[in-house]
Parts: C-alpha cells; structure tokens; sequence
C-alpha cells in the first residue's frame, strides 16, 4: 500500500521518549536473527552479570558487597516478616499522592500557559527557576510548613515532580499546529472544545514523556523524604541497614524502590494506552 | 459572467494588510541594502505591506480563482476574506455584513487536510458540527450525506492516517460541506496531491460545488485548475500584493476537462493568465 503514490499523508508521530532504541532492525530479512539476539543477549548478559557479582562477592567481606544469593535470601526474609511489603505499600503511597498531584496540577498549568499567552509569561520565570533548583534542597523547609511525617514526603515528591509536567504540557500545547487551530475557530469552537478537541490530545504524546521523566524525580523525592524526614518506609530501611551495615537487606531494599518505579512506569503505559492509544511511539517494545 | 445582485456574496473594499517582521530580519536586510525601490517602500522599517488597497466583488454563486506568484498575499486575503484573521483597514463584507471573526455561512478547506489525526473521519465531520448543536440523528444524517458525496462512506470510521492524501482532502472537504457553507473559501486545497488525484478530484469539487451553489473562492497555483473551475481569475501581484488584473472565463458550468483540453479560447486564457503571473504581460 506504501507503493502507490497515492500513499497515506501523515507520517507516524515523532518520538518523543528520551531514550531511543539503537537496535532497530536494519531489513526485514535479517528479522529472524535479530529477534532472537534481542532476547537471548540482554538475559545472557544478566546472568553473566549476577555470576561474577557472586564469585566477586563470596571473596569479599560482606560488608562491602552482597552476593545477589545472600541478597535474595534477605529479600525473602524481609517480604515474609512483612517489612518490605509495608514499606513498599508506603512509597507507593507517597508516590501515588505526590506524583498523582503532580499530574494533575502540571496538566492543568501546563494547558494554561500553552493556550495563554500571558500566562505562560507570568508562570514561566517561576518554571525554569524551580526546574533549574535542586529542589531536595527545600526538604528542611517543607518540614517546617508540613511537619515531620507523610504530608511533608508528599510535598517534596510533588515539588520534584511537578515542573516536568507543566513544562512538557506547555510545550506541547503550544506546538499544536496553527492549522489546527484555525480549522477549529472555522468550526466556531468554543476554546474548551479546543483544549480538549484539539490543544489536548496533540499534547499528548509530549504529556506521557514528562509523565515518565517525572516518575524518576518523584521516586527519588519518595525515598530522599523518606531517609531525610520520617525515617520509615524503604528509605527508612535503607538508612537503617545501612547505618547497621546489614549490606544485603539494604540492596534488597533498594532493588524494592526500583521495583516502585517500575510499577509506576507500567501503570502510566497502561494509562496511555487506554487513554490515547493513537499516541503509540516507536518505543513500545521496551515495556 | 459577472452577476449584479443587490448584495454581493463577498465584498473587499480598500483593504491593506500588513505584518511586523522580526527586528532582526528586517535589520539584516537593511545592511544588505534593500533589493529595489519597491522594496524600500514597501519594507518601510518593521513593516511589510502585504496587501495594499485591494478591491473585489464576488457575486453569489460565482467561482473566483485568485492566482499570482508565491508570496503576493493570496492566502491572507483569503484568510482575511473568511474572518480567519483581522485587515489593517478597509471593508470586507459577506451577504452585506461586515466580516469580524468567522462568519457562520463559511467553509474553509485548507492547503492540508487539516483533520484531527486522533478522530476518525466520521468524528472529525461531527467536530464541525458541534457548534451547531443540531440533534443526533440530524447530526448523522448530515454526516451521511456528506461522506457518500465525497465517496467516503465506507472509510467513516478510518482515522486519517489510514487515508491516502486524496482522500484526506476528500475528508476535508466534506467538513467544509458539512455546515452547509453559502461561500466556500479554498486555499490550495489540491496542491499536495499527484496529477491524476487532482484531476479527478477536481472532477468530483466541480459537481459537488454545482449541487451544493455555493460562492467559491479558490487560491490555485495551477492555471489550468483555476481555468477549469472559475468564472474568473483574479491575477495578484506581489511587493505590495494587489490586484493587477481579471479574467472572465465564460464558459458555462459545469465543465469537463475534456471539453476544455481542446478549446482553444481556454487555451488563451490560460496563456494570458500564465503571461500575468509570470510578469510577462
Ligand atoms: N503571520 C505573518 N507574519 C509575517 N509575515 C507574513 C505572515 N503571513 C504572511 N506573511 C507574509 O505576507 C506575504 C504574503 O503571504 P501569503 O499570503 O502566504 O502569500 P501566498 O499565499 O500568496 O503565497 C509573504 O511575504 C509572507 O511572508
Ligand atoms: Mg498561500
């Protein structure tokens, strides 16, 4: 069908992920081959991996490393005496809230300023300051408005989270493309109609990159509030196998907080594809 | 055939148009030194007059071609014309009443598709029609009608990208007819597309246009096309854009390429056109 001139006009969205696949095949005939280098590699690799950190680890006080055998034993003593799930739950929570919020307020400012122009002028010196900050840095400050506890947690995984949000909604806003707009005010469409017809959904695809950029600064506020603040949940954990220097439960904590992130990762590509399933980009393999 | 009717369906009296460029463009091509008188005038400081005084009258259910070199304006008067954007001064009416935003009886059928990518071509017909806030099964009828006249019933729940670029531009066509337009504005609307699409989509405008007896009002690069459909070509100049010349085409509608490949007096007019255009005349 791509043969004939006559062929399909638009071309396939760009891809908006920021990591890019570098083995896409280079010809159809080599697919075969190709797939099953795909597979066979990246598990070839782990393994090879997860057997040198073992022999290196058997031969080193465990202390300073942790065999990933000794490490899936604390894993499972911790999930059986119920720390690890509590703490799961807890982060998920924190994440859950504070990127939650984030989501919502980011596309809502982000919207604003992409369809207005003043205030986008108005909130944008606020956005690139704030994005610009290592914001962790105000952990001592929202302990002070917040208190020491979960509200605080929240607020810091918002605060890190948010700025994403609202910079790629804006964007993405505001690269509707004018014809677009034009054919709408042809139509009479009332601007809530273009936000939501038109402004919104070429947004998008920019939306769900923020989105996952801004899981990974959300998660790093969960655990960083969590260590710094309340001292419970996996950054609890974390800091007190690390503090009583018990090396294989810490990184069976730690591989706990990646286990956060990449639940959350899943559930946003849920998300985008029940929400915008013409928003497919060329990533999709990854998950 | 110019037809005198009371009102006119459109009526541009005066009207000038022109847009600030960016301080730094305009810096540079000043340390270049301007290219020629006109353009010294007309590049007076940040601005560029991109229409200037520019008078027309469309009759009801006229067709009017405006044709001329890239870049003299077509596509602002034509924007203009539909309320799309605001004139510097000067008057534009549709059916006597002076244009200030989009009036309701116009249909614009743009240089692309201009669809929503993520609505399917039955949706993107009934994003149109929202405004009109007609009742469901009126609404669908309607949308009925309109895909079987552009031939796209069976490809109403394809979304765009499913589409070839013909039939895209079918899709955008039929939402400018689906609103049931007095005065149809079209700005390139065949000039993505290969010759022989254009040639039988040209076809396919000229009959629907027929039925429908709306006023058209069509930008064209394409002499024959503009031939074919008009009852007269409005050649534009550019440095400032303005009207130089109109050309009745006076054979009755509707036409077939045929009929016109082997004219000879079309044959002349599009010559005489073409010379215009080409700043041999
Ligand atoms: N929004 C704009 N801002 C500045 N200059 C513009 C704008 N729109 C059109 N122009 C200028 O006005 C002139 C006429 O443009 P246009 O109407 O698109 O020409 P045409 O359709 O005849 O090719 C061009 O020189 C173009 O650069
Ligand atoms: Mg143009």
């Amino acid at each position: 069908m791509a043969l004939t001139n006559d062929a399909p006009g638009r071309a396939p969205r760009p891809d908006l992920s920021p990591v890019q696949d570098p083995e896409a095949p280079a010809e159809p005939s080599a697919l075969r081959t190709f797939l099953r280098r795909r597979w066979t590699l990246p598990i070839l690799s782990v393994v090879v991996f997860l057997i040198v950190w073992q022999i290196v680890g058997m031969n080193l006080n465990p202390i300073l490393l942790a065999t990933p055998g000794s490490v899936a034993v604390a894993l499972g003593e911790l999930v059986v005496n119920g720390q690890l799930g509590f703490a799961f739950l807890r982060a998920m929570g924190a994440l859950g809230a504070g990127f939650g919020i984030a989501a919502v307020v980011g596309i809502g400012v982000g919207l604003l300023m992409g369809r207005s122009i003043v205030a986008y002028r108005v909130i944008n010196p606020y956005v690139s300051f704030f994005q610009a900050t290592p914001l962790i840095a105000l952990t001592p400050l929202v302990v002070i408005w917040a208190g020491i506890g979960f509200p605080a947690e929240v607020v810091i995984t918002f605060l890190l989270a948010v700025w994403t949000v609202i910079i790629n909604t804006s964007e993405g806003t505001r690269n509707t493309p004018p014809i677009l707009l034009d054919m709408a005010s042809v139509y009479h469409a009332k601007e809530s109609s273009v936000v939501r017809n038109v402004a919104l959904p070429h947004a998008v695809p920019y939306i769900f990159a923020g989105l996952r950029i801004a899981l990974g600064k959300a998660l790093i506020g969960v655990i960083i509030g969590e260590m710094s603040i309340s001292l419970q949940g996996l950054g609890g954990l974390i800091v007190d196998f690390g503090d009583s220097f018990q090396t294989a439960k810490l990184l069976a904590a730690i591989i706990t907080s990646s286990i956060v992130g990449v639940v959350g990762t899943i559930i946003i590509e849920i998300l985008r594809r029940y929400i915008a399933p013409w928003s497919q980009t060329v990533d999709r393999g990854k998950l | 055939m110019s037809i005198a009717t009371a009102t006119p369906a459109i009526q541009v009296t005066g009207v000038t148009k022109t847009f600030s460029r960016p301080v730094e463009r305009s810096a540079r091509s000043r340390r270049r030194g301007a290219q020629s008188a006109t353009e010294a005038i007309t590049t007076g400081g940040d601005v560029f007059t991109a229409l200037q005084d520019i008078d027309l009258s469309v009759g009801k259910g006229e067709f009017v071609s405006l044709v001329g070199a890239s870049g003299c304006g077509k596509t602002t008067l034509l924007r203009m014309m539909s309320g799309l954007i605001a004139r510097d001064s000067g008057e534009i009416r549709i059916d006597g009443r002076l244009v200030n935003g989009v009036p309701s009886k116009v249909g614009f059928v743009f240089q692309e598709p201009a669809l929503l990518p993520w609505r399917s071509v039955h949706d993107n017909l009934a994003f149109a029609l929202e405004y009109k806030q007609l009742p469901p099964d009126e609404r669908e009828a309607v949308i009925e009608d309109k895909l079987k006249l552009t031939n796209l019933l069976e490809f109403r729940n394809s979304y765009p990208h499913q589409l070839s670029g013909g039939m895209q531009q079918r899709a955008g066509l039929a939402r400018a007819l689906a609103t049931d337009p007095e005065v149809l504005f079209m700005d390139e609307p065949l000039s993505a597309l290969d010759a022989f699409t254009r040639r039988r989509l040209q076809q396919e405008i000229a009959s629907i246009i027929e039925a429908s007896g709306a006023t058209c009002v069509l930008v064209t690069h394409d002499v024959d096309e503009a031939v074919f459909f008009s009852d007269r070509i409005v050649v534009m100049g550019a440095r400032p854009g303005r009207v130089t010349e109109l050309i009745d085409v006076p054979f009755p509608r509707p036409r077939t390429q045929v009929e016109l490949l082997g004219n000879p007096e079309a044959a002349q007019i599009r010559d005489r056109v073409l010379e215009l255009v080409l700043g041999l005349g």
